[in-house]
């Protein structure tokens, strides 16, 4: 559907006066822009919208409720509003911009908002598909079908009467709900799984995603989570170690700009990883080149030159490590076990020198001795390893490796010196704002009690009716799940019913393909979405869900330094509805307490987000409230609370829609890990078993090795990743391996409709000129990329900047499978990923083994596609 | 003591690599001839060169093309190839295609006069 088109609707459909309906015309660029190419015309806009603003408008803060990276997203934006339609976007202007204080800008994605919220794919109406019927009809045609609008009390109907009959049928362990909703129910979690747990439960889904094999290691090995220091801290560094981090790309606001001020101060910065990405390319002194998922061979390497020249810190080692050598093992373990005896190949005859390493990971032995001599001699000096490193079979011993040679250089407890996987400033260390919770009471999933979010319950080992990410598809499609090394081994499972909610899980998961064929198994398929995206494509019924620019206003943190307060911006498009509306329609017609559901009311919601916003104090003592609210506050909003003194006033913090916490170069909030332990170990020992940093772990083997996926000793060690996963196992029918940055063109799957940014950032196939030069490709050619589970149609981007052997695919693009060939023109990475779990339930997004061919085919170019990836087909004889 | 210059072709096309390369020469007993294209290697070549420094992955052509191609028409001449990603397997790539030796291009201004020298196995003296 044309933009044109779009409009066209929006005119027949909505309540938008006609006056409005044209300034949404101007936003969406008129069809003479539209057809020339350039999208949305947004240079009209700003010259035409502008003037109009500063005439009728107002700045209205609306959120980027994106989550790009992992506690630093979410930056202000602000939406300028003319009677009623957005009309142009502005991020962070008004604070002066200070080096130690700078202003929160957004980055592409926050300022291509309005595009996204006024996308011509948004779902405007319920539809269900054609050829449904109870029991789901001809479910082969999920994904074929054709559309019928149908009203909100039919959709309604329709979901109420399914869920009902299929709990009645085959009991709640049928339903599987592909969405967020974890115990606080707040904003990102999805209201509806409120319903499902009233109504007696549902399976749900485990893994880390993100956070690959992180979390247990430092956990186990250093006794707390998510702990690195700030960037204050950071600044003080001589030497930044960035492995697999591409935080110019990823890792939201202000991130990359801290990095060039610990260049500024002196830092010099070492990049590792396979390609030449904008972070290496913007701000390293050096670049590594490595072969990907190898990255433990190359800090053995390093680790063997260090202990052979003495160059490691003995007495950090010997004072707040245990499991080094020989003569520093905790009671029980063999001495044998240590890491520095496994390094030197003392015992099992395999010396882990730079040869053997550079043999492994592609980089030459000479640079692996130059960097250990680098980490061992410049103080202080932080390293970082990003998520993706991990997320390989058994990739829980890179972060082990990492810790314990990040420790063998002694730099940890002092401004500069840090060995942590998470960025600079994330919200989850020591959170310096935070914003207050909805209040409601949300009821618990029956089925699933436990409040985990990335693990099963491995210390009851009760009911384990959960998927594992990687495998959800395959175990819903095979009818069990699982390992035989499970309580009871595998387990039976009978999905008959798939909610998507909260999340585009049916492409973000690994091995796609297997998604599809799940969703055409089960009886029914709901998915609830603001576009049409591939769960909507699938589903029978799709919901139109309103985006947060069209709802209540609220305070939202989910960043160290700041929180936002955004209001509503716009009214509900054609007939989307809120998420929590339709947790209360399926509540009140399966005859639950739909009010209970419900919760507060949004006034009173938002309130809650207000009052229990929280701030550091100055000296870093302890949290306060941050707003003052008054009686008459209170009164305004029509809500019950009690007055409070606070550090702004709300009309403050209503106008400015950002509160951001003082910070300047060594003020009293700077965070440095583990400082306490490192000032006086005896009096601040680390949570772990010995008290000290765990190099030698044997809890963190133990609880790895329960799920059964993979195996892993309790020091770091190097094993080839499986016989058909990672470089090692590369074959003649698949020679190249696959790696799956993310993209400043989406915030993992979202954003992905936005033309302007697929235009700016087109979904390549990156590969090296080796590989490229030697299949005949160049850059924009069009290539089949095939691995043993799909095929992805893209254009090439040769680059020598790539390690050969090695293809990127960035991930988050929507899957947009062409019918008669099987393959995706979308060029989603899910489609060609494993279903291979590992370790605590990481997702082996790393190292699928891949073949890339030129192809003798036409592909459109991402930008000339239609923003929706494949037309909405309606039934003639619909409404 | 100062034998007749050795040729040496700097085939780059990039025009501030190229002038880099041979400033650094520049005070060097040799006899440098700077081409930007293909087909200006190969005329340079006729007349023989001892070795050529080639930005393999900076031309149009494919580098395996573009080395068969040096290699081709001057046997003798000794390929050095210039990389900017310094990688086992780039290296490898490359010599299997017929270079004589490496050279990263962030470290010319150290290494290319002592690789010349050892690949040559000459002294090119000031």
């Amino acid at each position: 559907m044309s933009n044109e088109g779009f409009i066209q609707e929006v005119l027949q459909e909505s309540s938008l006066s006609r006056r409005s309906f044209l300034k949404l015309s101007a936003v969406m660029g008129g069809a003479a822009t539209a057809q020339a190419g350039l999208g949305y015309g947004l240079k009209a806009v700003a010259a035409d919208g502008h003037k109009k603003a500063a005439l009728n408008g107002e700045w209205v803060t609306a959120p980027c409720w994106h989550n790009c990276s992992c506690g630093n997203s979410r930056c202000l934006i602000q939406a300028y509003v003319v009677d009623g339609v957005p009309v142009r976007i502005r991020s962070d202007e008004e604070d002066e911009d200070l080096y130690d204080f700078p202003q929160r800008r957004a980055c592409p994605r926050g300022r291509a908002q309005i595009d996204h919220v006024l996308a011509a794919d948004r779902i405007k109406y319920p539809m269900i598909r054609k050829h449904w019927e109870p029991g789901g009809g001809n479910k082969e045609l999920r994904g074929k079908d054709e559309w019928v609008r149908i009203s909100w009390d039919e959709a309604l109907d329709i979901a109420a009467r399914e869920i009902n009959r299929i709990y009645d049928t085959h009991g709640p362990k049928s339903i599987f709900t592909a969405s967020w909703g974890y115990e606080n129910g707040e904003i990102l979690w999805d209201p509806v799984l409120r319903v499902f747990n009233a109504l007696g439960g549902h399976v749900s889904h485990y893994g880390t995603v993100s956070f690959g094999a992180w979390p247990f290691p430092e956990a186990f090995m250093t006794g707390s989570m998510l702990d690195c220091n700030d960037r204050f801290a950071m600044r003080h560094a001589k030497l930044l170690v960035l492995i697999g981090c591409n935080w110019a790309s990823n890792k939201g606001g202000n991130t990359a700009y801290f990095v060039q001020q610990a260049k500024d101060s002196g830092a010099k910065v070492i990049v590792v990883d396979p390609w030449l990405n904008r972070t290496a390319k913007g701000l390293a002194d050096q670049w590594i080149p490595i072969r990907p998922g190898t990255d433990t061979a190359f800090l053995l390497g390093a680790a063997y030159h260090m202990i052979v020249n003495d160059l490691q810190d003995q007495d950090f080692l010997d004072t707040y490590c245990s499991g080094f050598d020989a003569d520093h093992m905790p009671e029980g373990a063999s001495k044998e076990d240590n890491f520095k005896d496994y390094v030197l190949g003392t015992y099992d005859g395999q010396p882990k020198t730079p040869e053997w390493a550079s043999q492994i990971c592609g980089v030459q032995a000479s640079v692996i001795r130059d960097f250990a001599v680098q980490v061992s001699s410049i103080k202080p000096t932080s390293f970082y390893a990003g998520q993706s490193t991990t997320k390989f079979p058994a990739g829980e011993q890179f972060a082990q490796v990492f810790f314990t040679f990040g420790w063998m250089t002694g730099n940890v407890g002092r401004p500069g010196a840090n060995v942590s996987w998470i960025g600079p400033d994330p919200n989850f260390t020591v959170p310096l704002v935070t914003a207050g919770r909805y209040g409601d009471t949300i009821p618990p999933n029956p089925i699933y009690p436990d409040k985990i979010i990335f693990c099963i319950d491995l210390n009851t080992k009760r009911e384990w009716e959960c998927l594992e990410y990687s495998e959800a598809w395959q175990s819903i499609v095979d009818g069990e799940y699982g390992r035989d090394s499970w309580p009871g081994g595998k387990r039976p499972i009978d999905i008959r019913m798939i909610y998507h909610g909260h999340a585009h899980f049916l492409n973000s998961l690994p091995n796609a393909q297997a998604g599809i064929e799940a969703h055409r198994k089960v009886d029914f398929v709901m998915a609830s979405c603001l576009h049409y995206n591939t769960n909507a494509h699938y589903a029978d019924l799709v919901l139109p869900i309103s985006t947060l620019w069209e709802r209540h206003g609220q305070v939202m943190g989910d960043n160290r330094e700041h929180v936002l307060w955004w209001q509503n911006v716009i009214q509900p498009l054609f007939e989307a509805r809120e998420d929590i509306d339709v947790a209360y329609g399926l509540a009140d017609r399966l005859g639950l307490d739909a009010d209970a559901i419900y919760g507060n009311p949004w006034p009173q919601k938002e309130f809650n987000t207000l009052a229990g916003a929280m701030v550091m104090k100055p000296d870093g003592s302890g949290m306060e409230p941050l707003v003052t609210i008054t009686a008459q506050d209170i009164e305004a909003m029509g809500v019950e609370g009690q007055p409070q003194k606070g550090r702004i006033t709300v009309e403050e913090f209503r106008q400015k829609g950002i509160y951001k916490v003082p910070r300047e170069m060594d003020d009293a909030l700077m965070h440095v890990a583990h400082a306490p332990f490192i000032e006086d170990p005896e009096a601040n020992p680390v949570a772990t078993s010995t008290g000290k940093f765990e190099i030698y772990c044997p809890t963190l083997a133990m609880m790895v090795n329960q799920y059964g996926f993979s195996e892993i000793a309790p020091i770091g060690k190097y094993q080839e990743a499986e016989p058909d996963h990672g470089y090692a196992a590369r074959t003649e029918d698949y020679p190249l391996v696959l790696f799956t940055p993310h993209s400043l063109r989406r915030a993992h799957t979202n954003l992905d409709n936005v033309p302007s940014l697929r235009e700016a950032f087109p979904q390549g196939c990156f590969m090296s000129v080796v590989d490229a030069d030697a299949r005949g490709i160049k850059t924009d050619d069009v290539v089949l990329m095939t691995s043993p589970h799909g095929k992805v149609l893209r254009r090439a981007k040769v680059m020598h900047g790539m390690v050969p052997g090695a293809v990127a695919l960035e991930d988050g693009a929507w899957t947009d499978i062409d019918e008669e060939t099987g393959i995706d023109l979308g060029g989603n990475p899910n489609i060609l990923q494993a279903p291979k779990a590992s370790g605590q339930g990481v997702q082996c997004w790393t190292g699928t083994l891949l073949q890339v061919e030129k192809y003798n085919g036409e592909l459109l170019a991402d930008a000339d596609r239609p923003a929706h990836g494949r037309k909405i087909r309606f039934a003639k004889d619909s409404a | 003591m100062f034998g007749r210059a050795v040729h040496l072709v700097i085939a780059v096309p990039h025009i501030w690599l190229r002038e880099t390369l041979s400033q650094i020469l520049s005070d060097r007993n040799v006899e440098v001839e700077c081409v930007q294209t293909l087909d200006e290697c190969l005329d340079a070549m006729e007349q023989p060169a001892a070795a050529a420094i080639v930005d393999v992955f900076g031309f149009p052509q494919p580098y395996g093309e573009l080395l068969d191609a040096l290699t081709g028409a001057s046997p003798a001449t000794l390929i050095i190839a210039l990389l900017s990603t310094d990688s086992i397997d780039y290296r490898e790539a490359v010599m299997a295609r017929g270079a004589s030796a490496v050279l990263l291009q962030e470290r010319a201004g150290e290494e290319l006069i002592p690789l010349i020298e050892h690949t040559l196995r000459i002294d090119i003296h000031r």
